[in-house]
């Protein structure tokens, strides 16, 4: 079973993607402002997904962080956000993909497929 | 007959002369031709002294003339003849009983009975031009056409007179009474001169032709009616010369009898048939001219065809690359054959050519037709059958006539050489020698083909002409192709026929070809007496024969047959190989004998027969006929010793001892026998190296031969040389004296130019001094090293830099066009501003690099300023007075002149105007004025029909020359107008100044010339300034500028000054605040559409830059916290379709609350964007009622504590009165303090809320006890679109717009909000009503 962390700090997006993504037979991590992920308090998953916006902490930072650390730099990390201009920036920041809000479930679904 | 090449039979007789294509002219009288160098003068004279003058005939004199001067011969010329006398001009018609003389420098020809002149150049001198004329003459002229050659140099005429006798014509030379005999013998020597007489005897033979029919019509009606005398006088022809000329065109034929007719005066047919067998010379005569012919290039193109197509192949087949071919072509004439033989050659050859060794031999009789061949050089009518190509390749036009190339002379060599006498050439590969043969006899033929066969290399070939074959010497010569005469030679040997040892080094002009072959005319008679002598001889003479030299046996006599016994082998005439071998030992001593000792040898004894019966005498007698011909007569005489012997004794004695006699005698004669074997052997030796001996010499002498070709070229090649040294000498000493006439007038020039006072210069064609007179550099003061060689632009600190100038230079250069007195003003560093005239013009030079311009200039400084003054001066007084008049009237200032005694003397119509009829002289300052205080810009106020004037006026003293009185001038200008305006001014300004305040806006104006920039104090503040210097610059107020917007205003105002108007917000760093500050400006032109001034205004725009600020952030906040609550409806809605899908109610039941909740969260938000929408239009409508505020914050509380799970709302409500207000916004203000309260303290568990009264108002607060805020924060949180950024607090959904909208409410109500905090402690929100009075 493939494993998707997801750090998101609207409860109702949050509650929304993991109701998703366990429905289509993934292991769910949520971590709500992952502020976790930057001391490395995280099970590894399969593969990150990643609100730009989240309460005081960068999405974009967590994204660099990952990369540059060794032990998750192979993991996918696909970053969402409701602006389009962040496509750059993530892209610049490491991240391997991008998609901006609001998303189709089906089309979320077949964005981290398309990496696992 | 002088030359072979006259030996020509013409088989293309439709190319026969005497067929031209022009027709004679009607002029029936003949036209003579006379022809001299300028030194023929005297015979010119003497022969026209001697013509009748009413002949009936045209003479025309064409004579060698200096170009350069007149001739006088024509004023000669009358005075020796009554017939006119005319220097010929062009086109002049030609008329019996004249005289016409040729101009100097031109060429002339006869055209129809006219005579055509065409110039001629120095350069051209060489052409002959009486040649050229004769030519023309014999062509129309035809047979009425007389040539007359008088004494010159050089060969011009003969081929003139050629051309007049081929076509019928007669031609004369002068005898040796000429002074130069150069032209007469020429013409004389080329054998068609007709008749070689003095000057007086020619007149006299003209006078004779006049009057013949021949001459004077040139008809042969006459002749064509005598055909059988024609025919007479042609079978004559055939008997004596062997020709028979049925062959040739009858026309021509007759033509030419004729013309022999008009030479004998012989005046019909039958006379001459008469003369012609009474004088066998003439029949020799005619026959000559018979043969007079113009042969011509390409003569047989079928025989040359077949050379390019068979013979040539062959001849280049096994050649090695060293070989050399050779080419003999015997009685060449003029060479037309050799040269057709050359490109023949050289067209097979194509490129080959030049690398090919080769070497064609034209060998002819006469001098001049090898001259003629040397020089090559042929009129277009010899070129004829040529291909134009051809021609262009192979010939170089020359003064009209057509001369072969250089390449092709080169291998051609000329040299005169008798066929019939002088040895042969040798190892040719080819002969040509076509149409010679035909005309001689069948021994000389023989004699020829010899030659031919020993000069051939084996297997090597020879053409004849078509006519001809080698008869019976097929021996010799094999056929190669019969239709085309080609034959080869087979390989026997052969001897040369020739008398090696008497060549004449020059042959007489009688000496005929077949001389060899004469025949006695007349045979001797039958004599008795040598009858007699003969049967005497043949009865007793003994057996004798005559031997030559050579030993070649002439002659036997009596009965030889004793002493001959022919050898084996070939047969020969050898006596030593005809006589018995007993004799020729000892007739060889013998004849050696007789040889040496010039007397007759004589052996007595010899036994022939053995027998010794009889003895044989032998006495050789040398005989000699002249130096060279020596024979010998040999004479052998038979004797009985028994009968006759004269030593009786001896034989007596012999008898007695015969036996031992004979013993010995058989001894001796055994001896004897091995003796003469012995010189037979050695004979046979001796013979064959004497044949090889000759065989070598004949070889030396044909070589020799050779070399003597090759030497007479050389010599006419040196010859040439020489000539064109003596040319070039002249023409050298004529450069000399020009030299010399050049320096003449250089020094001349240069005197002048040196002592002239102008300055003069020379320049080269770029325009750089070559030279410059002392003149000129006395006196612009400079040294020619600094001036030669230097552009004219560049000397003398570019004093002479003028673009006007080098634009005249330009135009000399380039068109030649001079220029005169042109004027050019400069500055000297020594003589100040200057008048320059400059007059150029260009000089010579043949080309353009050589060009010199000369450039004289004048310094006419003084001159034209005198000259200017006086003019100007003039004019100026002529129209001064009017001029002023006029101004003075039609000036807007007040003019009036006031004399010492206070009168006005003058007043003009602006100060009639502005005064009225009044003067206000006391007002003026008259009297300061006239004693020398001038009044300056004195304002004075006058009163002119109840209306005040400010008039602004000065003064000015000045004294009238003539009387000496002084005057005061008064001019005054009516200001009143000015003054107005400035009031007007003023109190505009005064506005203007108030509203600048009023809207807080600073002005500023900038002269963009000077730079100098002013502006109003309020413009100095806005730029962060608190004062700045008056004489501050524009730059200098930019000083506290943002760092990144100072580059903006600066290329702002940079820019106005083009586009005109600047409109620019730029920040400002205050004291405590970075301020937007907006600048408007425009630029002001003056009439020439340059910037002179810009102007503008400046004031504070930061408010509204701020609000566009928060603008900018509220909508992408707003745009952010939308898509959140949508991203989840969106995503809540799909999953809620899929468990419908699925039918998993369950599912779907659990998710409809959470979508229900994001909805209504998306429709707070939006919401609270269209209250501030409201807000910001202006458009929040207030129903106000009068509330009770505790019941109101009680309803809300009550609402609010359902919802919370953590937070206790805790209430302290005093009595208040009632205010008026929109329940509802009151409520939303309310809830939102409340809820702000509960997001801002997740950790406390109450908030407190309460109301009291303080005066007028009604005051509400709701405390929290959470995290509280800082100070910085607690200032904004009332503004538009705060939001708080602090990411330490977990941010709550919202866009910050409820306290903005709540403060707005509470304005509106007339209330007032604020709060206070404490971080870590909480905040208090209070917000008070006024209570309604």
């Amino acid at each position: 079973m493939k494993t998707v962390l997801i750090t998101e700090d609207d409860p109702a997006i949050m509650d929304a993607l993991e109701i998703v993504f366990t429905r289509s037979g993934y292991r769910v991590l949520t971590y709500p402002n992952g502020s976790a992920l930057l001391v490395n308090e995280f099970d590894k998953p399969d593969i990150f997904l990643i609100d730009r916006q989240l309460s005081g902490i960068d999405g974009l930072d967590i994204c660099r962080h990952l990369k540059t650390n060794p032990e998750t730099s192979k993991i996918p990390v696909i970053i969402f956000s409701a602006s389009p201009h962040v496509y750059n920036h993530a892209i610049a920041a490491g991240a391997d993909d991008f998609i901006e809000k609001p998303f189709s479930n089906k089309a979320v679904l077949e964005l981290v497929a398309r990496y696992i | 007959m002088k030359t072979k090449k006259s030996i020509k039979k013409d088989t293309n007789t439709d190319k026969l002369p005497g067929q031209s294509k022009s027709q004679p002219p009607h002029a029936p009288f003949p036209v003579v031709g006379i022809g001299a160098s300028a030194g023929g003068i005297e015979a010119i004279m003497n022969l026209l002294s001697n013509l009748s003058p009413d002949l009936g005939m045209a003479y025309v004199i064409v004579q060698h003339l200096s170009p350069e001067h007149k001739s006088i011969l024509p004023e000669l010329l009358e005075k020796k003849t009554a017939m006119k006398v005319h220097q010929v001009t062009d086109g002049i018609k030609i008329e019996a009983n004249n005289v016409y003389v040729i101009p100097q420098a031109t060429y002339m020809i006869i055209v129809d009975g006219h005579l055509s002149l065409s110039g001629r150049s120095r350069a051209d001198k060489r052409i002959p031009v009486i040649d050229h004329f004769l030519e023309t003459l014999a062509n129309v002229y035809q047979n009425t056409a007389i040539a007359v050659i008088l004494s010159g140099i050089g060969s011009d005429g003969t081929a003139g007179v050629q051309a007049i006798k081929a076509n019928g014509g007669i031609t004369f030379a002068q005898d040796d009474t000429a002074l130069f005999q150069g032209m007469t013998r020429n013409a004389y020597e080329s054998g068609y001169v007709d008749f070689v007489m003095s000057p007086a005897a020619i007149a006299k033979e003209l006078a004779s032709f006049a009057s013949h029919d021949y001459t004077k019509f040139g008809s042969l009606d006459k002749l064509e009616t005598n055909k059988r005398e024609l025919k007479k006088i042609q079978s004559l022809l055939y008997n004596t010369s062997g020709v028979d000329f049925s062959q040739y065109k009858q026309t021509t034929i007759d033509r030419r009898i004729m013309r022999r007719m008009a030479l004998n005066r012989q005046k019909s047919l039958e006379d001459y048939n008469r003369y012609l067998r009474a004088n066998p010379a003439e029949a020799d005569l005619l026959y000559r001219d018979l043969l007079i012919n113009v042969t011509c290039f390409f003569r047989e193109p079928a025989v040359l065809n077949v050379l390019k197509k068979r013979i040539f192949p062959q001849l280049f087949k096994n050649r090695k690359p060293s070989d050399t071919i050779r080419i003999w072509i015997p009685a060449c004439a003029s060479g037309e054959e050799v040269g057709s033989m050359a490109i023949a050659l050289f067209a097979y050859l194509g490129e080959k050519a030049l690398g090919t060794s080769i070497q064609i031999f034209g060998t002819d009789l006469s001098e001049t037709a090898i001259d003629k061949a040397r020089a090559g050089i042929y009129p277009i009518t010899a070129l004829q059958n040529l291909p134009a190509a051809l021609i262009k390749q192979y010939f170089l036009k020359i003064d009209g006539r057509y001369q072969i190339i250089k390449p092709l002379r080169d291998i051609c060599i000329f040299a005169t050489h008798n066929l019939l006498k002088d040895p042969p050439f040798s190892k040719i590969d080819l002969i040509s020698c076509q149409n010679v043969m035909i005309y001689l006899g069948a021994t000389a033929q023989k004699k020829i083909l010899q030659a031919f066969h020993y000069a051939l290399k084996p297997s090597s070939y020879l053409i004849l002409g078509k006519s001809e074959s080698v008869g019976s010497e097929t021996e010799m010569f094999e056929t190669v192709d019969k239709e085309h005469k080609i034959y080869t030679n087979r390989a026997v040997n052969t001897h040369l026929p020739f008398d090696f040892f008497s060549r004449p080094q020059k042959l007489s002009s009688n000496e005929t070809v077949n001389q060899n072959e004469k025949i006695p005319v007349s045979r001797p008679d039958l004599d008795i007496e040598k009858e007699t002598d003969k049967i005497l001889l043949s009865k007793y003479v003994p057996a004798s024969i005559l031997v030559n030299k050579d030993l070649q046996i002439v002659r036997f006599n009596g009965p030889v047959n004793t002493y001959l016994q022919p050898a084996a082998g070939k047969a020969s005439l050898h006596l030593l190989k005809m006589v018995k071998d007993e004799l020729i030992f000892e007739l060889r001593g013998l004849i050696q004998r007789a040889k040496t000792e010039g007397i007759a040898a004589k052996k007595e004894g010899l036994n022939l027969n053995q027998d010794g019966q009889n003895e044989t005498i032998i006495e050789v007698t040398p005989i000699k006929f002249s130096a060279e011909a020596l024979y010998f007569l040999i004479v052998f005489c038979e004797t009985n010793p028994g009968l006759a012997g004269p030593d009786k004794s001896e034989s007596v004695s012999a008898t007695t001892t015969f036996d031992q006699k004979q013993k010995r005698i058989n001894l001796l004669e055994n001896e004897l026998k091995e003796a003469r074997a012995h010189m037979k052997s050695m004979n046979e030796e001796f013979e064959a190296t004497r044949e090889e001996l000759q065989s070598a010499n004949e070889e030396i002498l044909s070589t020799n031969e050779e070399l003597q070709s090759i030497n007479e070229e050389l010599e006419t090649s040196k010859e040439e040389l020489q000539s064109t040294n003596e040319e070039l000498i002249t023409i050298n000493e004529e450069l000399q004296l020009r030299n010399h006439d050049l320096k003449e007038s250089v020094d001349y020039t240069q005197g002048i130019v040196e002592t002239i006072r102008e300055p003069l210069i020379v320049l080269t064609r770029d325009l750089r001094i070559k030279t410059a007179n002392k003149a000129f550099y006395a006196t612009f003061r400079m040294l020619k090293d600094d001036v030669e060689g230097y552009n004219l632009k560049d000397i003398g600190n570019r004093m002479f830099h003028s673009q006007e100038l080098k634009k005249q230079l330009k135009l000399i250069i380039e068109k030649g066009i001079a220029f005169q007195n042109f004027e050019v003003r400069s500055r000297f560093s020594f003589l100040g501003d200057r008048v320059l005239l400059f007059n150029a013009m260009r000089m010579s030079g043949d080309n353009d690099s050589q060009m010199r311009i000369l450039l004289a200039i004048e310094d006419i400084t003084e001159t034209k300023v005198n000259e200017q003054d006086k003019a100007n001066l003039i004019d100026r007084l002529a129209g001064e007075q009017e001029r002023l008049n006029v101004i003075l009237n039609n000036m807007p200032a007040g003019i009036i002149i006031v004399d010492d005694k206070e009168q006005v003397v003058f007043s003009n119509s602006a100060a009639r105007h502005i005064l009225g009829d009044q003067e206000f002289i006391n007002l003026f300052g008259i009297n300061e004025t006239l004693k020398g205080v001038r009044v300056q810009d004195k304002e004075v106020i006058i009163m002119v029909d109840n209306q005040t004037r400010y008039l602004s006026l000065n003064t000015v003293r000045i004294v009238d020359t003539e009387t000496e009185t002084k005057l005061a001038v008064v001019n005054f200008i009516d200001i009143s107008r000015r003054k107005k305006e400035e009031e007007q001014l003023k109190s505009a300004q005064e506005n203007l100044n108030v509203a600048l305040e009023a809207a807080q806006m600073g002005v500023w104006d900038l002269n963009i010339e000077t730079g100098r920039f002013r502006r109003s104090h309020r413009y100095d503040q806005l730029m962060g300034f608190d004062s700045l210097a008056a004489e501050a610059k524009l730059n200098d107020s930019f000083k506290n500028l943002v760092d990144e917007d100072k580059d903006l205003l600066a290329n702002a105002f940079s820019e106005l000054a083009q586009s005109g108007k600047m409109n620019i917000e730029f920040r400002v760093c205050h004291k405590n605040s970075i301020r937007w500050i907006s600048v408007f400006g425009r630029a002001f032109y003056n009439s020439t559409g340059d910037p002179v001034q810009a102007a503008g205004v400046s004031f504070d725009v930061t408010d509204r830059k701020l609000s566009d600020n928060h603008k900018d952030e509220f909508i992408a906040i707003a745009s952010h916290e939308l898509k959140t609550p949508i991203t989840s409806i969106s995503s809540y809605t799909e999953l809620l379709k899929d468990m419908v899908e699925e039918e998993n109610i369950g599912s779907a039941k659990e998710i409809l609350p959470r979508l229900g909740a994001q909805v209504e969260r998306l429709t707070g938000l939006v919401t609270d964007l269209l209250d501030v929408t409201k807000i910001n239009e202006g458009q929040m409508k207030l129903h106000r009622e009068k509330i009770d505020i505790n019941e109101l914050i009680k309803k809300s509380v009550g609402e609010i504590q359902r919802t919370l799970k953590k937070h206790q709302l805790q209430l302290n409500l005093q009595p208040c009165p009632q205010v008026l207000a929109d329940v509802n916004r009151i409520e939303q203000v309310v809830l939102n303090l409340i809820s702000n309260a509960v997001k801002y303290s997740p950790e406390a568990a109450k908030i407190d809320i309460s109301t009291r009264k303080s005066e007028d108002k009604v005051v509400v607060s709701i405390q929290d006890f959470g995290i509280g805020m800082p100070e910085v924060t607690r200032k904004k949180v009332f503004e538009r679109f705060f939001r708080d950024n602090d990411n330490t607090i977990p941010t709550s959904p919202g866009m910050g717009l409820g306290l903005f909208i709540a403060a707005d409410i509470i304005k509106r109500h007339g209330g007032e909000i604020w709060v206070e905090s404490e971080q870590g402690k909480g905040s208090i929100f209070y917000f008070s009503l006024p209570v309604p009075l």
